[in-house]
């Protein structure tokens, strides 16, 4: 651990980052104080790891990355993630309606909660507009074709449970439902 | 480019997407400008992805979270640099502790002055050269003493350095008589196994202010020479038994 001179680094990193990447905390994970404690925690980690950011181009998928694995080390030790099978994931988007709905922030939390971790990271690093599919891909050190074929099931998902036309959105639901055990 | 091709690669159409060659998204964009299907579903979808966008992006951050972050932070080094000068503390405390074990062990191996010995090795000195002999024998060190001194002035014996050896050394006091005034001889013991004494033979005395230099072969012995050191007032014969003759 190097701290002589990385508190005013940190600060500048918090400073830059600290929303971005409570937004993540908090799609990854669905709730507010888990997203500020995982914020927290990750900062902590990065401070402990400064020496370890050569780049300073590269902070924010470094700050992300640090972040994901806090929360799979979270993830894992309280066993806690239920999310859909993934043959309900579904891989083709259908037409969205016109016009399309509102989305419901609830209803995006829980239909993102859904989703399996390894095709929710991807699909909010996708929404988030600030990481290529390479960056994406470096993040989850995963081959850029697992991501894509990941991400359009993802998003395929999301715009079934979200934007769909009422009878998609009941089938949905349905399947939802059943996988439950509903 | 027909449809699945174009929708395919639409599926990689990612705002930052760098993966679709030039000739792919030339191809692409013409196909959507001419397919009564695909560019309408192209655009529908980019306005679906561009709503859940936002929605995904449209986090309300809570209140003082960056001063939290802060906070956080610094108790974090807080704790870590205390963390630290406990290690630190320990570690000198452990050295500490093993440095003053290896100096206790030690000290207690050192020999202890012997009073005695002291006492014995000063007020019984040998006297007569033959005793002195002994005395070094008795300590391995092989020696010949200067046989014609006055052993009853020997007032301390031993080894000594000289000129980076250590050699046997005998210290004489003359008491003086009549007008003779007190004087003192150091005698270094020198043998041809230490030195090479082939140009001290022949050296006369060497006369200084307050202390002259003899050199004096062992009258039998060409192995040994004494360099002796004595007050230069007081003759060397002073401390020989007989002060007429020659050692």
């Amino acid at each position: 651990m190097s701290l002589s001179g990385g508190s005013r680094r940190i600060q500048e990193l918090v400073d830059q980052h600290y929303l971005a990447l409570y937004r993540y905390a908090y799609r990854l994970s669905g709730s507010a104080n888990d997203a500020e404690d995982l914020t927290q925690d990750a900062f902590c980690q990065a401070q402990l790891k400064l020496s370890q950011l050569r780049e300073s181009g590269r902070a924010k998928a470094w700050l992300f990355s640090i972040l994901r694995n806090t929360y799979l080390h979270r993830v894992r030790d309280a066993r806690r993630e239920h999310t859909l099978p993934l043959e309900y994931v579904g891989d083709v988007a259908e037409r969205p309606p016109e016009p399309l709905p509102e989305v419901d922030p609830q209803r995006l939390q829980e239909a993102l909660n859904e989703l399996p971790e390894e095709f929710r990271t991807p699909v909010i690093l996708f929404y988030f507009e600030d990481f290529s599919y390479r960056d994406i891909a470096e993040q989850m050190d995963l081959p850029m074709g697992t991501v894509m074929s990941r991400l359009a099931r993802a998003k395929a998902h999301l715009k079934a449970r979200l934007l769909a036309a009422p009878a998609a959105t009941v089938a949905a639901e349905g399947r939802r439902r059943a996988s439950d055990g509903l | 480019m027909d449809c699945n091709h174009a929708r395919l690669l639409l599926t990689v159409g990612h705002p930052l997407a760098t993966e679709l060659e030039t000739a792919d998204k030339q191809a692409l964009a013409a196909h959507l400008a001419d397919c009564p299907e695909c560019g309408p579903w192209a655009e529908a979808e980019q306005r679906a992805d561009e709503k859940l966008g936002a929605a995904m992006r449209d986090v309300p951050v809570p209140e003082g979270l960056q001063l939290r972050i802060a906070r956080r932070l610094r108790a974090e080094r807080d704790a870590w640099w205390r963390g630290w000068l406990v290690r630190a503390a320990g570690i000198l405390l452990v050295v500490g502790l093993a440095t003053s074990l290896a100096y206790a062990a030690w000290n207690r191996l050192k020999p202890a002055p012997d009073t005695q010995q002291v006492l014995d090795r000063f007020d019984k000195l040998p006297y007569a050269p033959e005793q002195v002999e002994q005395w070094y024998a008795a300590r391995n060190v092989r020696m010949t003493a200067p046989p014609k001194f006055e052993y009853g002035y020997l007032k301390s014996l031993g080894l000594a350095d000289f000129e980076g050896k250590q050699v046997p050394y005998l210290l004489f006091l003359y008491p003086g008589k009549g007008q003779d005034r007190p004087g003192v001889a150091q005698v270094y013991v020198l043998t041809d196994r230490q030195f090479n004494l082939s140009n001290l033979r022949g050296v006369p005395v060497l006369p200084g202010s307050q202390q002259s230099v003899a050199i004096l072969p062992h009258p039998t012995d060409p192995q040994v020479v004494y360099v002796i050191v004595h007050t230069a007032e007081t003759p060397l014969t002073a401390f020989y038994k007989d002060t007429r003759g020659e050692i």
